[in-house]
């Protein structure tokens, strides 16, 4: 503790964190990993430019460059561990850098969305649902994006990383594509010099438009031609690399065949809606915080037309994730997505934005002066981690199963 | 009263009530486990017992229901039905210390509301601890409690105790301490002398009723069977029940029948657990140590450090016993209720103290209601493992 007492406040800060990530770690890993996990790592570019496949092209590329075959379970678990200790490595370079810039008055709010986001990312991609899921590659390339924007160096860097995230998964267009976008857009609006706004709108524009033709390529065309001569040698593999020897059939006939899932997902759909009240119902008093936020920042910063824009580009950047809520069943990933939007814009408006940074530090001291209890605003959350894929969490799941036992009879 | 403590008032239940259904509804998707079924097997069919009060009530429930209780479905809906009057109770609890406190104090207390509402919420509430003894004594315990805050009807604490002693005389090791230094703080601190009798009543018919406890276990012979029995029935997969927990039924009825071959794991994970509560070990003995030292000359010096050492009545539980879940999760409790019974005696030593840890606490740790949110993370407590979490370290080192 004396060599604790003897840390720098933003090394004090980071240590925090890091025995918050370990524990949350050890306290939802158990080594499992779900078979939709693995099935992902048996989809590569060798079958021709699939969707999903640029993870599954690094897994074949590694187990031809090792002198021993990673192709099996054993294999799959450590490739896993590692990618998952490398994202939390560029959390945590990503938490250094917020901590540096932060001033003495906005250190301890910055400090707990940190903390927010490091809960949410260790609790969610440990445990057994999303241990290995492709998310924490896409959280991990938005991140790195909103990083090279805040130094204000390579930003250049974002047009291919934009790529790569729609490569890893088209969805990364989506969910956290919007994060960077945003950031790009507000910059624009920012910055007075003409170079710089050049610079933002020709790194904008050209990420949108790699993204978006990537996108409706892996979405609509890239299914393999000899989907259904590959489909058994895919599958052997994707089972060999399960502890169970099954592979997620589903996902193979969606990304081999080209097998539309809409009907298989149409039923959860009625799961999803239910869940995601009982969510919002349960988080409504930071949706009020947030709501009530946003109105502030609207009457105080957006003075010109410029600010206007931008931000209600911050505001309403979460839309995109509209046709995954709408089309897609899987909630808990939707939610994950939505919050470390706003936690991540957030964080980086505190930094850049007096503004902003002055409505967020009133609106903290007003709620803590109203009630003392309000302290517990800070713990609540985390009851709600780790988030899952098609139930929300443990809470929403149980209470939706409850409902629909005893009431609805929807599924 | 003004709006904004009507507010307050509502506002602090309406939390207890979210969060503990949050923290039951998160681990609800269990069977019970096997190890508690020996809180059942013992009645007082042929005569008096220890530990056969829960087996003697639940055959009353049996008997008065118009469904057989002895299978799995009705024994885990009982263990449920118990485990929320446990969460109820709490609840009940905590609610009537935030009415009892001050509302300048309230500001030093919310901290320890906070960690009380966790470690509450975070236990008997997962499929190895619910149905336990020690659900049973807690739920007496808290009645007591909530008896000896509101300051009404304190005599019928005596009763409860002997209540408690009868559920497993383990309840004199664990959760008899808090009640008699809370007494012992009125009586001495406090010039309340009505409490001497109550130290008095409780202790001798307490140590009594142990005592006929412990003695009564001496001539049982037929347990193991009628254990094994019972467990194929009430388990939640006969065909897998292991006949170890018949084997533990009768050292579990004790508190002084040694199960120490079976340690194991204890000692690892509570140096995991000592490691990863370090800082609030830290904190805590600070404070201490300096309520120590300003009284060091005064009157009540023995009081307060009774008060500071009076978990170590458990120790010869830790000794003794293997189910260090429950062993730490009560030595939280003695320590979290203890100090908030001190705050609403508006104990004026104690409440400098507080402020001092808050102020200094927040000088030297950034961020520091993260100190709230690290216990979150760390429950629910489980029974032989202290925490389901924590157990991978100790397997990790090869225990």
């Amino acid at each position: 503790m004396i060599i604790f007492e003897k840390l720098k406040k933003e090394n004090k800060i980071l240590f925090m964190l890091v025995v918050i990530s370990l524990i949350c770690i050890i306290t939802n890993y158990n080594g499992k990993i779900d078979n939709y996990n693995t099935t992902i790592l048996a989809l590569n570019y060798s079958y021709g430019f699939t969707s999903r496949g640029f993870i599954g092209s690094i897994f074949l590329f590694l187990d031809k460059l090792t002198p021993f075959s990673i192709m099996n379970t054993w294999g799959a678990l450590r490739f896993y561990q590692l990618s998952t200790f490398v994202f939390l490595v560029i959390i945590f370079i990503f938490a250094r850098m917020i901590i540096k810039r932060a001033q003495d008055t906005e250190l301890n709010l910055v400090t707990y969305i940190l903390a927010a986001i490091v809960i949410m990312m260790s609790t969610t991609f440990a445990g057994e649902y999303n241990f290995g899921r492709i998310d924490m590659y896409m959280i991990a390339i938005a991140l790195i994006c909103t990083e090279l924007i805040m130094v204000e160096r390579f930003e250049w860097l974002i047009i291919p990383l934009s790529a790569i995230g729609v490569m890893i998964h088209q969805g990364y267009a989506m969910m956290y594509f919007n994060i960077v976008l945003v950031l790009l857009f507000y910059k624009f609006f920012t910055v007075a010099d003409r170079k710089a706004k050049l610079k933002y709108a020709v790194i904008f524009i050209l990420s949108i438009l790699i993204a978006g033709i990537l996108f409706l390529y892996l979405e609509l065309f890239s299914h393999a031609s000899n989907g259904k001569e590959i489909f058994d040698d895919v599958a052997a593999i994707a089972a060999g690399l399960a502890v169970d020897g099954t592979y997620h059939k589903t996902l193979l006939q969606h990304e081999i065949l080209g097998v539309d899932l809409s009907e298989v997902e149409h039923g959860f759909h009625m799961k999803n809606l239910v869940e995601i009240i009982v969510l919002i119902l349960f988080l409504l008093p930071y949706i009020v915080i947030a709501i009530k936020l946003f109105i502030n920042i609207w009457k105080t910063a957006a003075v010109t037309i410029c600010d206007k824009l931008k931000y209600l580009a911050v505001f309403l950047g979460s839309l995109t994730m509209a046709p995954d809520y709408l089309i897609k069943v899987d909630y808990g990933r939707w939610v994950t997505s939505t919050l470390m939007y706003y936690l991540v814009v957030l964080l980086v408006l505190i930094l850049i934005d007096d503004k902003v940074r002055e409505v967020v530090i009133k609106l903290v001291s007003q709620i803590k002066q109203a009630n003392v209890l309000c302290k517990f605003l800070l713990v609540y959350p985390v009851l709600f981690v780790p988030f899952l894929d098609v139930n929300i969490d443990q809470i929403t799941a149980m209470i939706g199963h409850v409902l629909n036992r005893e009431l609805l009879g929807w599924w | 009263m003004e709006k904004s403590s009507r507010k307050d008032k509502l506002t602090f239940p309406f939390i207890l009530l979210v969060t503990f259904f949050c923290m039951y509804a998160k681990r609800s998707w269990f069977k019970i486990g096997d190890g508690n079924i020996s809180t059942i097997v013992l009645t007082y069919k042929d005569g008096f017992k220890a530990s056969a009060l829960i087996g003697a009530f639940y055959r009353l429930v049996n008997h008065i229901l118009p469904i057989d209780m002895m299978s799995y479905e009705p024994y885990y809906f009982f263990n449920k039905y118990m485990c929320f009057v446990y969460l109820i109770l709490a609840g009940l609890l905590l609610a009537l210390i935030y009415k009892r406190i001050d509302e300048t104090n309230r500001g030093v207390a919310i901290d320890y509301m906070i960690l009380a509402i966790i470690v509450f919420g975070g236990m008997f509430v997962t499929g190895d601890t619910m149905g336990s003894y020690d659900m049973y004594m807690m739920i007496v315990a808290l009645i007591s409690m909530m008896l000896i805050f509101s300051g009404k009807l304190e005599w019928l604490v005596c009763i409860l105790n002997i209540i408690g002693v009868l559920i497993n005389p383990s309840y004199v090791f664990k959760i008899m301490p808090l009640i008699l230094i809370c007494w012992i703080y009125r009586w001495r601190v406090k010039g309340q002398d009505v409490y001497k009798k109550y130290i008095f009543v409780s202790m001798v018919l307490s140590a009594l009723v142990w005592l006929a406890s412990e003695a009564s276990l001496l001539r049982l012979s037929q347990v193991y069977d009628h254990a094994l029995e019972l467990g194929y029935k009430l388990s939640a997969n006969p065909e897998n029940y292991d006949v170890v927990f018949a084997a533990r039924t009768l050292r579990e009825a004790s508190s002084i029948l040694p199960e120490w071959s079976f340690h194991g794991n204890n000692y690892i994970d509570l140096l995991v657990l000592l490691l990863v509560a370090s800082p609030y070990l830290l904190i805590g003995r600070h404070a201490f140590t300096d309520l120590i030292n300003c009284v060091r000359n005064q009157e009540n010096y023995k009081v307060y450090r009774l008060i500071q050492l009076g978990a170590v009545f458990i120790l010869p539980e830790f000794i003794l016993k293997i189910k260090y879940g429950y062993l730490v999760y009560e030595v939280v409790i003695y320590y979290l209720l203890i100090l908030l019974f001190l705050i609403v005696e508006r104990d004026e030593l104690v409440l400098g103290q507080m402020r001092d840890v808050r102020t200094r606490v927040r000088g030297k740790v950034p961020a520091s209601a993260l100190l709230l949110v690290y216990p979150l993370l760390l429950v629910p407590f489980s029974d032989v493992a202290i925490m389901n979490g924590l157990d991978v370290i100790a397997r990790f080192f090869g225990a």
